[in-house]
């Protein structure tokens, strides 16, 4: 589910820059470092995360 | 100049959507559902077409800002760098000379080690745009008329990915590490 809720963000940029907004940015800051997060947080437990 | 920008993202955005459907294509086709760290690879890709697309959204109204090309570039370069840490993990994870990879090579190469090829291509390209600037001016050229049908063609690929992993997790926050089936349809 974390990974659909990514994508969603994703989503809700892609949706902000179409219109215009000026949050867009933030964001995909936000979006970014939160995908970030999770990829390092799982370097720090090895193999949790796939093969 | 300002038509080559807008065909370069142009380009760029279509072979990202490409890669994804392909990636998507092949999940159903040759029965492997992604692994985590596969769907973060994806993630990656469709951060990285959200750079030139905000160049291209940006121009709809009909002029080519330096700005734009520098926060398009910016996005995609962030973009690629994560992308790239999420793919060489992988390529490290499967660096052993026994290790048979994980997944069926394509062309030789297993779509991790393909996906750190795209990404480091993708920095590349950006950084070379982002470079590009030096000769370029904000300049008035006709609106773009396939930034809407790129923009759809991302939202469909994302919203049918959400789709796909949803089937594969299930209800469960995390995917398991070695994912062989879709846990939404399982008893």
């Amino acid at each position: 589910m974390i990974y659909a809720a990514f994508m969603l963000a994703i989503l809700v940029v892609l949706g902000t820059m179409w219109l215009g907004y000026r949050v867009s940015v933030p964001l995909f800051l936000l979006t970014l470092a939160a995908v970030a997060a999770f990829l390092v947080s799982d370097m720090t437990t090895p193999l949790r995360l796939s093969f | 100049m300002a038509r080559l920008y807008l065909l370069a993202a142009t380009a760029n955005v279509w072979v990202l959507v490409l890669v994804l459907a392909l990636a998507f294509a092949m999940q159903f086709a040759t029965g492997e559902p992604p692994c985590p760290l596969c769907l973060l690879q994806r993630i990656g890709l469709m951060l990285c077409a959200l750079g030139p697309l905000y160049l291209l959204i940006g121009q709809r109204d009909g002029e080519v800002a330096v700005r734009d090309i520098a926060t398009g570039a910016g996005i995609s370069i962030l973009a690629g760098l994560l992308g790239a840490a999420a793919s060489a993990r992988q390529v490290l994870l499967h660096i052993a000379p026994t290790d048979p990879g994980f997944g069926a090579p394509v062309f030789g190469l297993h779509l991790y080690t393909w996906c750190l090829i795209a990404f480091l291509a993708h920095i590349a390209a950006s950084a070379l745009m982002l470079a590009g600037t030096a000769w370029l001016e904000d300049r008035r050229v006709e609106p773009w008329r396939f930034t809407k049908v790129m923009a759809l063609a991302l939202a469909l690929i994302v919203v049918a990915d959400i789709g796909a992993v949803i089937a594969e997790a299930g209800i469960n926050w995390q995917l398991p590490e070695n994912p062989t089936g879709y846990l939404l349809f399982k008893r």
